[in-house]
């Protein structure tokens, strides 16, 4: 499955400008959890299981990396 | 007769449960080996069940069981949620108005953390079977309603206190020796179920792999009789804040007792969980102060999983906990047990009955071990989210349940336990294009405008098949050849079924057209009904020889 990689965000910056607004006066716990219920908000709005399957694999990706940045000290 | 068949009754003490008197065979004084067409080992709710269903296609059959009562260790009430699919096989042999009526009839289930509902479902909803979607029993009343159904029916040889001790095969026989009380005897079967639980004696004899997995998370059931309540709905709480923010579960099963399942604390001493002081104190803070009520059973558990990788080994069968085990969530446990007995029963019988080749129970095993693999994820699905194993794991629920008090898709997520249903089989030899769902007890109509049931038409037609053919209205130049198909000696039939549409003199009306709607079924079609109310494939337009090949095909058919 091939998931869009390339910017499809209309305007970039103002989305990221939006995470961190709604963010700004948030503990770090309560924007982990904020962070949670988007993603399962973003989830339901896509559905299809091919595409969430594609997408957590993208982002776990993340996790290899930091394991080998560990790893390589 | 040296059967005794004693009642189950409830007394201020406790539950009384029947005994059974101990059998011992002929074999044990002659010495002589005994033959048999069929041995089921293990009188549980699967043994039973498998029994009851050969009784009632006329296949004789012995029961041998070690036990001399019904139940495990005395009033436990182990399984007791029955779904509609149970009690539309129940329905079938005869004791479902009997469960329905001793035990507690229900569709709702709510789903609560703190003091909140955050999920609610309805399985009444649209209801097309004539069974209602769950009824909730004590297991040992379905095994005894079972005893006495097999009595009635007659043909099964039912051996208390008899245990399989050794297991021999070859290519045309298996052999078991056997011991009762007054000594051993020998049998040489055609064929053998095994049905002899989690801790199946002869799986271990047959040195075979069940694949275990442990899991840490610990529960106690704390079974009370209490009369000053009544909620016939199923309630789950995955965080209860009067049993330290971890799950509970609620049923209210017959003699108003009550099935409560407390989820207990990792790190409390196993050896303490089910001691009654603790669990009066559990019940206590759950029902709160004014309510009163007994301890009726108390035990802990924990869950396993486990499945053979054969449920057929030549001659020998595996159904029920013998065959796979899981952990009990959605009441999977017991009602896949009476699915593996239902997928079994025809096609043993065919086989037994010389109508089908033995390859016919190699798509037992396919079709019923899919189902515990399927019945095995999604039980450790729920498992996992009822036992969060770390710390973002635990954030990770609680998001989700902060989300599911407002939005229907999230609560939607929040899994404890989905219930079960009849497993879908994947297409294979036996099941064709548009089959492999089991078909709902529908309501039909004959040509007297007497109502029937489908699991009625297929309990009548014993050992067949059935293919429902939709007749055109008017001149249906296909419907004369195809409705003369099947018939003696054969273990399949065709009959006629109007969908509203106006054919004439058609054998069952369909009025609410639930058939046609759950199969795309049309005029000119024709619905394959399995002995066991799955649906073997829709034929589009068909011959009359395609119907008859499709009928040979789906029964494994052989002449």
């Amino acid at each position: 499955m091939k998931i869009r990689l390339d910017p499809n965000l209309g305007n970039p910056d103002a989305f990221y400008a939006r995470l961190v607004t709604a963010n700004e006066n948030a503990s770090e716990e309560q924007s982990l959890e904020f962070f949670i219920r988007l993603s399962m908000i973003l989830a339901n709005q896509i559905g299809d299981a091919s595409v969430l399957q594609a997408c957590i694999d993208e982002a776990a990706q993340g996790h290899k990396t930091e394991q080998q940045e560990i790893a390589h000290g | 007769m040296n059967r005794h068949v004693d009642a189950v009754r409830w007394t201020p003490a406790g539950y009384t449960l029947p005994v059974f008197a101990a059998v011992n065979p002929e074999a044990i004084r002659t010495g002589a080996v005994e033959r048999a067409t069929v041995v089921i080992a293990g009188g549980g709710l699967t043994g039973l069940t498998l029994a009851a269903d050969l009784a009632s296609r006329g296949i004789k059959a012995i029961v041998v069981d070690d036990d001399d009562t019904i139940g495990v260790r005395g009033a436990a009430s182990r399984g007791m949620v029955w779904s509609q699919k149970t009690l539309e096989v129940m329905d079938r042999l005869g004791i479902a108005d009997r469960m329905i009526g001793k035990g507690v009839i229900w569709s709702v289930g709510r789903t609560l953390t703190g003091n909140d509902v955050v999920y609610q479902f309805d399985r009444g909803e649209q209801k097309l079977s004539r069974q209602p979607a769950f009824v909730n029993l004590q297991q040992f009343y379905l095994e005894w309603y079972l005893v006495e159904r097999i009595a009635e029916l007659g043909g099964v040889d039912l051996r208390w206190k008899n245990k399989v001790v050794a297991i021999r095969q070859s290519e045309h026989k298996v052999t078991l020796d056997v011991t009762a009380d007054e000594g051993s005897y020998a049998i040489e079967a055609d064929w053998v179920v095994d049905a002899t639980g989690a801790n199946s004696p002869i799986r271990t004899l047959m040195q075979l792999n069940t694949n275990p997995a442990r899991h840490v998370d610990r529960w106690c059931i704390c079974d009370v009789r209490c009369v000053d309540l009544s909620v016939p709905e199923r309630w789950t709480w995955v965080e209860a804040p009067f049993n330290g923010g971890r799950a509970v579960w609620q049923h209210m099963m017959a003699d108003n007792v009550w099935r409560l399942d407390y989820q207990l604390d990792p790190e409390s001493d196993p050896a303490d969980a089910a001691d009654p002081e603790t669990s009066m104190a559990r019940v206590r803070s759950h029902l709160g102060p004014a309510v009163s009520f007994d301890l009726v059973w108390t035990g802990p558990w924990e869950y396993r999983t486990q499945v053979l990788d054969r449920f057929r080994v030549g001659r020998l069968l595996f159904a029920g906990d013998a065959a796979h085990v899981m952990s009990p969530f959605g009441a999977r446990g017991g009602n896949s047990g009476i699915q593996d007995a239902d997928n079994l029963g025809w096609k043993l019988g065919l086989v037994i009955a010389g109508k089908a080749k033995a390859g016919l129970l190699d798509t037992y095993d396919e079709e019923r071990r899919a189902a515990a693999i399927e019945n095995i994820m999604v039980t450790a699905q729920t498992s996992r989210f009822l036992a969060p194993q770390s710390p973002f794991e635990r954030r990770l629920r609680k998001a989700l349940l902060t989300l599911a008090q407002h939005h229907a898709f999230a609560q939607a997520m929040v899994n404890t336990g989905r219930l079960s249903l009849p497993n879908r089989y994947a297409p294979s030899t036996v099941i064709l294009e548009g089959g492999g769902a089991a078909l709902p007890n529908v309501m039909l109509h004959d040509q007297s405008g007497k109502a029937v049931g489908l699991s009625d038409v297929m309990r009548d037609l014993r050992l067949a098949g059935l293919a429902l053919y939709i007749p055109r209205p008017g001149h249906d130049p296909s419907r004369a050849a195809i409705a003369g198909i099947g018939g003696e000696g054969l273990p399949y039939v065709v009959k006629t079924l109007d969908m509203g549409a106006g054919a004439e003199r058609c054998a069952y009306q369909d009025r609410g057209e639930h058939l046609t709607q759950l199969t795309g079924a049309t005029l000119g079609d024709a619905i394959l009904v399995r002995p066991d109310l799955y649906c073997a494939g829709v034929l589009r337009a068909p011959s009359a020889a395609c119907v008859e090949g499709a009928l040979s095909t789906v029964m494994g058919f052989t002449a």
